[in-house]
């Protein structure tokens, strides 16, 4: 399980990333997380939505109500390009820390 | 069987969606996504065997406390949470000057029945009391009852409502014109009735004469401009609630 911090801090990059795949609406963005993270990657459902509607604020998304194949209204969104140079910037932090950690960790066993 | 079962999925649903609606930090679309987002949730959970019950009870706990839930949108949606809190203080106050103006009424009222009494004192043989006596005797102890009175019933409306008497004000609240009126009407209907009992209750008891207080004296005494404005806050901000709450 992450730590809250890490969920709230990951969550941006997490949707963006998904969405380069193209569109997608709530639910399904949730399940996706979820199957890619092994099941690791755990959100309080609800509470991606208020994220999306920020990003949205923000101009990295947009988004449109559309009904599905059942019938059934779903609010779909996608990325704008504002949201790709998001996500580069994210990229590049987020690699940072990672190269960063993996090297640290690569010398601990000469260390000890 | 297949029928009934999804009537009360639907209902049950409705339900959910009806108590977070309570919170002003939902608007009327991510209501929508979040129930379309719970159907999904109940759907995808319904495939793999459980039933509609089972199913709606895990979707709703991964979806999320209501109150955790209204505190993340309530971010997203400040303005509205706060013309919600607007529309609350500008109700309270007018609420609060009908209570004052009934308890003026009360406590008039109250005094001129104890002056009546006082008077027919020494018929009885008994001493009678000074009128000032009287009058802050009563100012002292009916003014704050009847306030708080006002208060205690003011209170139990907003904790323990009755079923009727909340549905009432609920639709009052999507009725932003309905609501100004009620207030502004109460407002008048009470301060008048404060200033008429003051000018024809104890105005004559006190200085044995009569203040010819007319129909329109009385309303310009009033501060009519004051209740103007009041009321056209309350409509401005109610109107915008409801709008903001719909976007």
């Amino acid at each position: 399980m992450l730590t809250k911090e890490l969920v709230a801090a990951s969550t941006v990059p997490l949707v963006l990333s998904v969405l380069t795949d193209g569109e997608t609406y709530g639910y399904a963005l949730i399940q996706r997380i979820r199957e890619l993270s092994g099941g690791k990657i755990e959100w309080t459902e609800g509470m991606l939505y208020p994220v999306l509607h920020w990003m949205e604020d923000e101009g990295l998304i947009e988004s449109e109500w559309r009904e599905a194949e059942t019938g059934r209204k779903r609010k779909y969104y996608r990325l704008c390009r504002e949201g790709r140079k998001a996500l580069r910037e994210e990229k590049q932090k987020w690699m940072t820390v990672h190269e960063t950690l993996t090297r640290l960790w690569k010398m601990q066993p000469h260390l000890t | 069987m297949e029928n009934a079962a999804s009537f009360d999925l639907n209902r049950r649903i409705e339900q959910w969606r009806e108590n977070l609606a309570a919170s002003p930090s939902f608007r009327g679309e991510n209501l929508d996504e979040l129930a379309s987002h719970l159907r999904d949730s109940v759907a995808t959970l319904q495939n793999r065997g459980l039933s509609a019950d089972e199913a709606l009870l895990i979707a709703t706990r991964r979806i999320g406390a209501d109150g955790v839930l209204a505190a993340e949108f309530g971010k997203v949606n400040q303005s509205a949470v706060w013309l919600d809190r607007f529309l609350w203080i500008l109700i309270a106050f007018q609420v609060w000057r009908i209570i004052s103006s009934a308890s003026v009424f009360a406590t008039v009222a109250a005094a001129v029945l104890a002056m009546n009494i006082n008077g027919l004192l020494p018929g009885l043989g008994l001493r009678q009391f000074s009128d000032s006596f009287i009058q802050v005797t009563v100012a002292l102890l009916a003014s704050p009852l009847t306030t708080a009175v006002g208060l205690v019933i003011a209170w139990r409306f907003c904790t323990r409502p009755r079923e009727k008497l909340r549905s009432i004000f609920s639709r009052l609240l999507l009725r932003p014109w309905a609501l100004t009126l009620v207030l502004f009407a109460c407002g008048v209907i009470f301060g008048a009735g404060s200033v008429w009992v003051l000018a024809n209750w104890l105005y004559p008891v006190l200085y044995h004469q009569n203040l010819s207080y007319t129909g329109l004296r009385m309303l310009l005494t009033m501060p009519l401009p004051q209740f103007t404005i009041l009321a056209l806050l309350t409509l401005f901000v109610a109107r915008k609630r409801l709008r903001t709450s719909k976007a």
